[in-house]
């Protein structure tokens, strides 16, 4: 049968024009890569992890941070080598899209979407609560808001621009965290009860996973930067190992250090779990408190500005696929910023967190990031297998999407309202997706590109 | 000036800026990517504000009071001076070598190797110092008193052998951590100052003026003394003229990268003095205290942890200035070693293929700044003589005469009627200016001589044993090695070079 391949290949010339047009800069390095994925996370040494205390005990939750370590691990071997097959913005998309065409590369992009919105509001609330809390009390919401489109401006100066001042915060962030660890280490102990006999049931460790999950989640937003890296194939396995290796370490210290310096179980009231263990140790210096508070607000900066990198870029790329309306996908003629996919994702950030209930956000957050790992590791093992690779090469997004489903199945007992709500957003997804994305996608976007030449080797070999 | 630099970008740069340096008789060996940043980067390094300000700031003190803060502006305006001058001469002649290359052009090779080796005494003494500083920075962090001059010796050991390792690495390594140290000096400056400010204020503005100095009973001959201080923090924009065949469009972005660099420390310095010395609530505990006085004063004013986290930055800083005058020595030694001027040149100049460095000349420069700390200790005299000020000051001698003879030397060029102009130049103010600098380089010179008196004699010494190597050894080497290329045998052997490469 004679197939006619001429509207699917699109000469060389014109794929250079097109990303020349529609592409973004190339301008991030190493550091500033691993600035913007440790500044993604690291909000979440400040906040949540500490409800995990409300189902385990200090054992029970290292055991657990240990586990998830070593799956994130697992999964950013994995993600380094997909990116790095396929560097686009369009991250899970493009390698859904690549391996189990249209749709479901789609919901993959979409998912993630929506796992960075919700993150992005979790923070901001957080935020919000913690200006009124310890900065200012008036109009905390008005200067969160001043504070989070500062942001978008920052971001509208260039991927280049705002990841070096993400790279600096970050680094401000860490200083901090060596503040606090100085800070409870020179108290002596004072011999006081450090805990309570609390027996860890497997219905408590599936009950904390969202809290310890919120350490990682978000740390692959670096893989949706691949499109804006220098040297993607040197740059990002370094710096995203070197960011995953970094959260594993400061998770541990703060667990370890936070656990052992107080009576563990006056943790689990608290939203601010480092702050409240140095207004119990250090009462006295009341430099180190402003200092640290004032500071601690940098992680909600690092996390946002990271975060918002991550959703513009998830938005452009489906709208230049042209799933997404197409005002989505203009850029800036000078620093190439996705402006669209910049603003009016932050403005739904923003109506999210008037409206949702932070626990629950946390808890979709978790699923979604979960589907969207899913769908990369089912892609990776597809194109591996598809390419005659053997199972050594896969084993890896093997024992990832193993560690996928056990925390599906998890949810789905333990989480069940949040698991449904999910579900609903994800079927307002496909909704539109049979609705308007499905007809008059682009080919010449990079992703789709990409597919259709793999679609086009697999017709060949059929010949 | 933006137009210039935009177009720095572009090839043609690249072989215009080749062909320049083929004018001035070198050969384009070096990569050249430095941008107008990474120049200013190096010399705000070497400068380092933190690292000069927070190891003399007890000297100060001690003999001028809180008042003493007040040379450095004094010094900084000055030193804009100098620097406006010597950036009009890098711009002419933007080479490697900085002041020993500019003074064999104007004047002869003789004078130039002396020039050169004064600089390079300033230099090691500056290096020295540096490590020095940053040696009792970390002994008080590590709570050892600053009388154990031992353990501080031990200590600024281990300093220079990890600097030297790192220098070995390669250029690349040491410049990502001075791009760095820009950021962190800056960043540093305003968190501590407005720590110290927010935290710490102790005194009012009173306490800082002139007004109070005359009721402290310090007199006026002290103050002098004190310009020690901010005499040796605001030199090092040789750092921009060391790197000049590295940088692209050298006869712009180095000026432009020396005076920007000694511009941004008087006014970050100016803010950082303030912060501390507005928390400087007790003088004469400070000076009692076992602590560098800044250490005191921070611990005093931010309580126990936030001072440490202060500290530590501080001790970041120090450590990349260290490194940076470090691989500015070498680069010196180098420079030097290339044309035959020292001892066992040709061992020192092989440049070992691994990283690309010149492993003698490192060895070189971690041996002689290891044994000037040495030597400083044993000279020094508990009390009146304190070992980092011998250090510096000689620092200061060295670095401060090189620049007044090469300032000298250029306008006793001018006065024969040789004007040249580069793409920075000063115009009608140039003679002024230059006469300025001079008279205040020679200025400093003879308050740093006369207050320290031993640094004085050491310098002496080597010279006076430089002299005679230059006569037993170097005379009849200079009068013998006296070819110079002429433009057409330059471009035959670039293009040799580019066939061997191809």
């Amino acid at each position: 049968m004679e197939r006619d391949f001429s509207n699917i290949l699109i000469s060389n010339k014109t794929t250079q024009g097109y990303s020349k047009e529609n592409g973004l800069k190339k301008t991030l390095t190493s550091a500033q890569l691993w600035g913007i994925s440790v500044g993604a996370v690291i909000s979440g040494q400040f906040i949540g992890w500490n409800n995990s205390l409300n189902y385990v005990n200090p054992f029970g939750l290292i055991a657990l941070t240990g586990l998830i370590s070593v799956f994130f691990v697992l999964l950013v071997s994995v993600m380094t080598k997909l990116s790095a097959m396929l560097p686009y913005a369009g991250g899970p998309y493009a390698y859904t899209r690549k391996a189990f065409g249209k749709p479901w590369g789609f919901l993959a992009g979409y998912v993630t979407m929506v796992e960075y919105i919700c993150i992005t509001a979790v923070i901001f609330l957080y935020m919000e609560h913690y200006i009124e809390n310890t900065i200012v009390a008036l109009w905390p919401g008005a200067v969160s808001i001043i504070v989070f489109f500062g942001l978008v401006g920052l971001q509208m100066l260039g991927a280049s621009k705002a990841s070096f001042i993400e790279l600096l915060i970050t680094c401000l962030c860490i200083s901090i965290f060596l503040l606090f660890f100085m800070g409870i280490n020179s108290v002596d102990w004072d011999g006081g009860d450090r805990g309570i006999d609390f027996v860890n049931s497997i219905e408590g460790y599936f009950m904390s996973i969202p809290y310890v999950l919120w350490f990682f989640v978000g740390i692959d937003v670096v893989i949706l930067t691949a499109e804006e890296i220098k040297k993607p194939e040197q740059s990002l396995p370094i710096s995203f190992f070197a960011a995953i290796l970094t959260i594993i370490i400061l998770s541990f210290g703060v667990i370890v250090f936070s656990v052992n310096s107080v009576y563990w179980p006056s943790l689990r009231g608290t939203d601010y779990p480092l702050i409240f263990i140095l207004e119990k140790l250090q009462r006295g210096d009341a430099v180190l408190l402003a200092v640290f508070s004032f500071f601690s607000i940098s992680s909600f900066v690092a996390s946002i500005n990271g975060l918002m990198t991550g959703y513009s870029r998830q938005v452009f790329s489906l709208a230049r696929a042209g799933y997404f309306p197409d005002f989505l996908n203009k850029i800036l003629d000078k620093t190439k910023t996705p402006y669209m996919a910049l603003i009016a994702p932050s403005i739904v950030v923003i109506v999210i967190a008037q409206l949702a209930n932070v626990t629950v956000l946390i808890q979709i957050v978790c699923i979604c990031a979960i589907i969207s790992y899913s769908f990369s590791m089912m892609a990776f093992i597809r194109i591996k297998t598809r390419g005659g690779e053997g199972f050594k090469s896969i084993i890896g997004a093997c024992l990832s999407l193993l560690g996928c489903a056990a925390l599906m199945v998890g949810f789905a007992r333990f989480q069940t309202i949040s698991t449904l709500i999910t579900l609903g957003v994800i079927a307002f997804g496909v909704l539109y997706y049979f609705a308007f994305a499905k007809v008059g996608t682009n080919r010449e976007a990079p992703e789709e590109m990409e597919a259709n030449v793999g679609e086009i080797n697999i017709i060949m070999e059929n010949l | 000036v933006k137009a210039v630099l935009l177009k720095g970008k572009n090839p043609t740069q690249a072989l215009r800026d080749k062909e320049a340096l083929r004018k001035l008789g070198y050969i384009q060996e070096l990569d050249r990517n430095m941008g107008i940043f990474s120049n200013f980067a190096i010399s705000f390094s070497v400068i380092s504000i933190l690292t000069g300000l927070n190891s003399l700031y007890g000297y100060g003190l001690q003999h001028g009071g809180i008042t003493s803060i007040w040379t450095f502006p004094i010094v900084g305006i000055f030193q804009v001076i100098v620097v406006l001058s010597l950036a009009e001469i890098a711009s002419i002649y933007p080479v490697a070598g900085g002041v020993y290359k500019w003074t064999t052009i104007f004047t002869n090779k003789t004078i130039g190797w002396f020039c050169g080796w004064i600089s390079l005494i300033g230099w090691i003494a500056c290096t020295a110092g540096i490590d020095y500083g940053l040696g009792q920075f970390l002994a008080a962090f590590l709570n050892i008193g600053k009388e154990d001059s031992m353990s501080i010796l031990l200590l600024v050991g281990g300093i220079v052998f990890i600097h030297s390792i790192l220098s070995s690495y390669g250029v690349k390594l040491v410049r990502r951590f001075c791009d760095s140290s820009a950021v962190i000096h800056f960043v540093g400056v305003i968190i501590i100052t407005a720590l110290l400010l927010t935290f710490g204020s102790q005194n009012s503005f009173s306490e800082i003026s002139f007004e109070s100095f005359a009721n402290s009973g310090y007199t006026w001959g002290a103050l002098f003394q004190t310009f020690l201080m901010s005499a040796w923090t605001l030199t090092g924009f040789d750092a921009s003229a060391n790197v000049s065949e590295e940088s692209v469009n050298p006869s712009l972005t180095v000026p432009l990268g020396m005076v920007s660099s000694v511009v941004m420390s008087v006014i970050f310095g100016s803010i950082l003095l303030l912060g501390i010395s507005m928390a400087t609530a007790d003088v004469t505990g400070t000076l009692n205290s076992s602590q560098p006085a800044v250490i005191y004063v921070i611990s005093q004013a931010l309580g126990p942890v936030v001072s440490k986290y202060v500290v530590i930055i501080m001790i970041i800083a120090m450590f990349i200035c260290g490194l940076a005058a470090q691989t500015l020595l070498i680069r010196i030694i180098y420079a030097l070693a290339r044309d035959n001027a020292l001892p066992k040149s040709n061992i020192l100049k092989i440049v070992s293929s691994t990283h690309e460095m010149p492993n003698f000349s490192i060895l070189f420069a971690a041996a002689t700044t290891f044994i000037l700390c040495i030597v400083a200790t044993l000279l020094s005299v508990e009390g009146t003589f304190p070992i980092l000020p011998i250090i510096t000051a000689l620092s200061i001698l060295g670095i401060y005469s090189s620049h007044a003879i090469t300032l000298a030397s250029s306008l006793l060029s001018m006065a024969r009627g040789h004007v040249k102009k580069g793409a920075f130049n000063l115009g009608w103010f140039s003679l002024p200016v230059k006469g300025i600098a001079l008279v205040w380089t020679l200025f400093i010179c003879s308050v740093v001589f006369y207050f320290n008196l031993i640094s004085g004699f050491v310098l002496l010494v080597i010279m006076i044993a430089v002299s005679l190597y230059y006569f037993v050894a170097m005379k009849e080497q200079m009068i013998n090695d006296n070819i110079t290329l002429s433009e057409e045998d330059l471009i035959r052997i670039e293009q040799m070079r580019s066939k061997k490469e191809e």
